[in-house]
């Protein structure tokens, strides 16, 4: 599996240090580990391939989501949270 | 590909957990078995039906058209996933267990993304469907629209090319039906809708069927990389010399030829063929849909038959003569063919 900060073929607008403290947020609130989050978060955007190919997530959103700054990363953090309510 | 798997990994003794399939599979667990119940329940229709209440008539149109290929394609690939599991069993792999483990996740995502749009079309696109509730697999046709472009006929293809591959086929039989279904209907044709959706979000932003698109795609990608992973295994016994699996390349060049017909049909279908209301661009989606295409075959599986150029070609030739079609006679008939077999049920 790919580290989230590895993975290549999106435009990534947000920096590193905002991701890291919002997969902590987020592992927090899940009662996970932010390794595990990570994991997740990247296997959503590559499939495993080491490129962020998830079209549906990666492309935009909904006529944008202004709390992800449409970073697919913060888009897939978002998606895995709702995923985690379902 | 060459993933590796997950580090800190708890000992199996059966399942081979270091297999590309299992991860595949365990991520499905994790990540594939959310609830459409409760997504909808979550997320509610209100704020869709809102938007769409608010759409023209061509607007609303533009979406009919896609989410019906969705929810024939979905019921149709669920529908073949049986055939799948049958097929990754065949003596032509060397292990089967943690592919039919994969297998049998798709089958369940698949029928779970047929139900998420059956709901949503149901709870919000009502009017723009008089006609989606028939099995199109017992007695039933697919909607009307979907028969009339090119993705109608690819569904009925899949159908045949997987009989076809779980029936004793052999590799260039798996390899002609992987291709069709992990390439080209989810690996194309579900991938471009997924572009033109975000497109037409920016006009017309349905929340919950945002929503629901993110999680099918997510579902999507691991069963593209399930399907390459196959034709990886069988490319790589070709490429060993293997008698038995000679053809698998070409199987699988001469299919995506074929099946870009198709796609870039429904691609003219859903966008310039109703003067593309929510601005998808026609050029730019099959742009993309070519580029997709490449990246599968000549960047992950390093086919050497055919090429990128090639095609490009074959794609620009398809734009060519998907110009030329007329949808509405073929609709009108199967408007009626529709009624018939409602009434008769
Ligand atoms: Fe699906
Ligand atoms: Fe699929």
């Amino acid at each position: 599996m790919t580290e989230l900060t590895d993975i290549e073929g999106a435009d990534f607008t947000a920096d590193d240090e905002k991701i890291q403290t919002a997969v902590e947020e987020a592992a927090d609130d899940l009662g996970m580990t932010p390794e595990k989050v990570e994991e997740e978060v990247a296997y959503i955007l590559d499939s495993g391939t080491g490129r962020a190919n998830n079209e549906g997530v990666a492309g935009a959103a909904a006529a944008d989501n202004e709390d992800t700054d449409n970073d697919p990363r913060l888009e897939a953090l978002e998606m895995f949270k709702l995923r985690q309510e379902l | 590909m060459g993933m590796d798997a997950s580090t800190d990994q708890i000992k199996a003794g059966r399942i081979d957990t270091s297999s590309t399939y299992y991860e595949l599979y365990q991520k499905s667990v994790e990540l594939g078995t959310w609830d459409a119940e409760k997504l909808v329940h979550k997320v509610g229709f209100e704020d869709d039906r809102e938007v769409w209440e608010g759409l023209n008539d061509n607007e609303k149109e533009q979406w009919a058209r896609l989410i019906s290929y969705f929810i024939d394609g979905e019921q149709a690939v669920a529908a073949d996933a049986r055939r799948i599991m049958k097929t990754v069993s065949s003596p032509y792999f060397d292990r089967s267990m943690e592919k039919e483990m994969m297998a049998s996740a798709l089958a369940l995502e698949e029928a779970k993304h047929t139900q998420f749009f059956d709901l949503y079309i149901t709870n919000v696109m009502s009017d723009k469907f008089p006609q989606y509730e028939l099995d199109s697999r017992r007695g039933g046709i697919q909607i009307p629209r979907t028969e009339a472009c090119g993705a109608g006929e690819m569904f009925e293809r899949q159908g045949t090319l997987q009989a076809q591959a779980a029936h004793g086929g052999d590799p260039a039989d798996i390899a002609r039906a992987a291709t069709n279904y992990h390439i080209g209907v989810e690996g194309i044709l579900a991938r471009g809708g997924y572009f033109a959706k975000n497109r037409m979000m920016q006009e017309a932003p349905l929340k919950l069927l945002n929503k629901g698109f993110q999680f099918i795609s997510t579902d999507e990608g691991r069963h593209i990389t399930f399907g390459l992973e196959l034709l990886q295994e069988l490319i790589e016994k070709e490429r060993e010399g293997l008698p038995d699996y000679q053809g698998v390349e070409n199987a699988i060049w001469e299919q995506a030829i074929e099946d870009i017909g198709y796609i870039t049909d429904t691609a003219y279908f859903i966008t310039a063929d109703i003067d593309d209301p929510l601005d998808v661009d026609f050029s730019e989606l099959v742009n993309r849909g070519a580029r997709l295409a490449g990246d599968m075959m000549f960047d992950t599986l390093d086919l050497d038959a055919g090429s990128a150029t090639e095609f490009m070609q074959a794609s620009a030739d398809a734009m060519e003569s998907a110009q030329g079609s007329d949808y509405d006679d073929v609709i009108d008939k199967y408007d009626h063919i529709y009624s018939q077999k409602m009434a008769g049920d």
